[in-house]
């Protein structure tokens, strides 16, 4: 059953199926052509030395006709004695003919050593095949009504099989010893033209998830061609399909803005005229002052995916300290101790403007979530060094007073925002973050441990 | 002070016009770019708030003929459009400052004020900040009545500081603005430029070290 299963996953290769299909046709074919030459030889053989068992009784007939002619039959009688040459072959082969006179009435007048006498095997005209001693015989009969006596020659049948066999073999020889060459020769040039199908697989493998642009024609074969246009025009029309999702989601963010700004401003108006009226307007401005958040994070989310990404150089030291810096009244403001430890310079080549997105997204985040009057640290740290850019970890780290309530598995999720509906936010901060990461191939990890949350971009 | 508001939306209008008529703004408020154009050409406004998606006319050519016509004019854009290009090129077109909506009625008074005061000229060269003083055209500075002298760049510095109080400076925007001129500066440079005005300002507490981050100004 392993076997199976392992020939099974083996033969989920295309170019090994095309492989094995060619192999097993070619060498099917070469098996019938064997077989039929086989037979096609066995056929001539017959044919070439039935004619010579002919011409032989011919030559026997003609020779004994004149003999008869000159001596009586009895003379010839004397003679099978001297044509018993059993003590010595002159070839090994020449016990593989023989050759039998006898008279009409089935007397034998001469013989060839070792061949049944005519009560054992009576004569029969013409061509006729027979055993003795499980040995095949061919034989011929002829007979001569002028001179009254009957020739019959003989020939083995392993005597016309060795050359059945000779001619067979000799033609199957070279298809046998091109098989393995013609079988390499096959795989190569499977693998020659499957080779396009890999880089078309390749393209598609290192493209960023952004990336809709066409893939070039790498060959001028009709099958590649299809193919990459097939790609090319799916990844067409997932383009446009992107693109107006997205628009879509930033239209619908930017149209809101307008009315919002307008409940927003509407409701600064309000002048209550008790407390409870107080306490109403300023929860509607709270909540208005949420779908604010919300419309803006979906417009940032929208944009973030949108946005082709600029890579350069730039000093993501310089740069967390300029967020920071711009966080840290809020901080303050909030209650948290913001405390930063970042070195001089790390050198890294990015897209200096989503890297303000996510560090604004994240002190955002912590900001929001930390427990009050506690510190919130954020840590950037210089890794292994990559030719003249620095690699890089940056760790916030902040302390919850709910770690029970987060689902470390949900953070990076569109609008998880755990149980902590009554905190501002939108629930999109994580995902923005996330999703940015995945475009400058930053790795993100969130972990949750002893109230303590951490969230690691390393690069 | 006479202000023209262009918005189109009926409900924002209505709002801005009531919330900035009770922060003793006088406003004059018009829907569409051509009743815009015909009012600044019937009227003169102190202040014009526009809106850049209007009906009619792209706020951008009403700013364009505004500032055809009358060079003086404070105009305050506002709008959903916020991309930076957008703020460029609206800035480029002669605009003084830009909200984005939704805003905050009472920033967006603020900012009104604060634009009106600049650009009619009445903003004043000093600042002052508890005992500090800073004249910015003179680049002289006094604390407590007393002269300090500083050098351009410790000048640079401290207005830069002041211009924002409690805000937070990285240590590479404050070495952005030291470095203004092509003359280089030394690794140590902005260490070096905040001991001395510490030290000159005799008041070592007023700019605060902010560990990792950068400095910030505060005098309370």
């Amino acid at each position: 059953m392993r076997l199976i299963e392992r020939i099974r996953s083996k033969m989920r290769s295309m170019r090994r199926r095309i492989i094995v299909a060619v192999s097993t046709l070619f060498i099917s074919a070469s098996l019938l052509s064997s077989i039929w030459i086989y037979f096609e030889i066995k056929h001539e053989v017959n044919e070439l030395f039935d004619a010579e068992l002919v011409q032989q009784a011919r030559v026997l007939d003609g020779l004994l006709a004149v003999a008869l002619a000159q001596q009586s039959a009895d003379s010839l009688r004397q003679q099978p004695r001297w044509l018993k040459h059993a003590q010595q072959l002159a070839h090994p082969y020449e016990n593989k003919l023989a050759f039998r006179v006898e008279t009409a009435s089935g007397d034998l007048l001469l013989s060839s050593d070792g061949i049944p006498a005519p009560a054992e095997l009576p004569f029969q005209p013409g061509f006729s095949q027979f055993a003795v001693d499980g040995d095949y015989w061919y034989a011929f009969g002829m007979a001569n009504a002028a001179h009254d006596f009957r020739v019959v020659v003989m020939q083995e049948d392993s005597f016309r099989g060795e050359l059945r066999i000779d001619l067979a073999v000799d033609t199957l020889v070279p298809i046998v010893v091109l098989l393995p060459f013609v079988l390499w020769a096959c795989r190569w040039l499977v693998n020659y033209f499957f080779y396009h199908f890999s880089r078309v697989a390749t393209h598609l493998r290192d493209r960023r998830s952004d990336d809709y642009s066409p893939i070039q024609q790498l060959d001028n074969s009709d099958e590649v061609g299809a193919v990459v246009n097939a790609v090319n025009s799916y990844l067409s029309r997932t383009e446009q399909a992107f693109v107006r999702e997205r628009r879509f989601s930033a239209d619908a963010a930017h149209e809101l803005r307008t009315p919002l700004a307008a409940l927003k401003a509407q409701l600064q108006q309000l002048q209550p005229s008790n407390a409870a009226e107080g306490k109403a307007v300023a929860a509607a401005l709270l909540s208005t002052q949420r779908l604010i958040d919300l419309v803006q994070q979906l417009l940032v989310l929208a944009r973030a995916e949108q946005t082709q990404r600029q890579f350069q150089r730039f000093n993501l030291a310089a740069l967390t300290r300029e967020s920071l810096a711009s966080y840290y009244a809020n901080f303050e403001l909030a209650g948290l101790q913001l405390v930063a430890d970042v070195p001089q310079h790390c050198q890294i080549e990015s897209d200096a403007q989503a890297w303000r997105l996510m560090l604004s997204n994240l002190l955002d985040n912590a900001l929001k979530y930390a427990e009050r009057d506690s510190t919130v640290t954020v840590t950037l740290r210089k890794t292994t060094r990559r030719g003249d850019l620095d690699g890089y970890q940056l760790v916030v780290n902040n302390q919850v007073d709910n770690a029970a309530e987060i689902d470390a598995d949900r953070v990076f999720d569109r609008f998880y925002r755990g149980r902590q509906l009554d905190r501002p936010g939108s629930g999109l901060g994580m995902s923005i973050v996330a999703n940015i990461a995945k475009q400058l191939a930053v790795t993100i990890e969130f972990r949750l441990q002893d109230q303590q949350v951490q969230v690691m971009l390393n690069g | 002070m006479d202000v023209l508001l262009v918005e189109d939306d009926k409900w924002l209008g209505q709002a801005i016009e009531i919330g900035l008529t009770e922060r003793d703004f006088q406003i004059t408020w018009v829907r569409s770019g051509a009743a815009a154009i015909g009012e600044l050409q019937r009227q003169e406004y102190q202040l014009l708030i526009l809106d850049l998606g209007l009906p009619d006319i792209d706020g951008q050519r009403v700013l364009q003929s505004v500032r055809r016509k009358q060079l003086a004019l404070p105009v305050m854009i506002l709008t959903a459009r916020d991309e930076t290009d957008q703020v460029v090129q609206a800035l480029d077109s002669g605009a003084d400052d830009y909200v984005t909506k939704p805003f905050d009625l009472n920033e967006l008074a603020a900012r009104l004020r604060a634009l009106y005061r600049r650009r009619g000229g009445h903003a004043s060269a000093e600042i002052q900040v508890g005992s500090l003083r800073l004249n910015v055209n003179s680049h002289e500075v006094w604390v407590a009545d007393d002269p300090v002298r500083l050098s351009r760049r410790e000048f640079d510095l401290l207005q830069l500081l002041v211009s924002q109080q409690r805000r937070v400076f990285s240590r590479e925007q404050l070495e952005r603005q030291l470095h203004h001129d092509e003359t280089p500066l030394e690794s140590n440079a902005l260490e070096v430029h905040i001991h001395n005005l510490r030290k000159k300002l005799k008041h070592k507490d007023w700019i605060e070290t902010i560990r990792g981050i950068g400095y910030r100004f505060s005098c309370d």
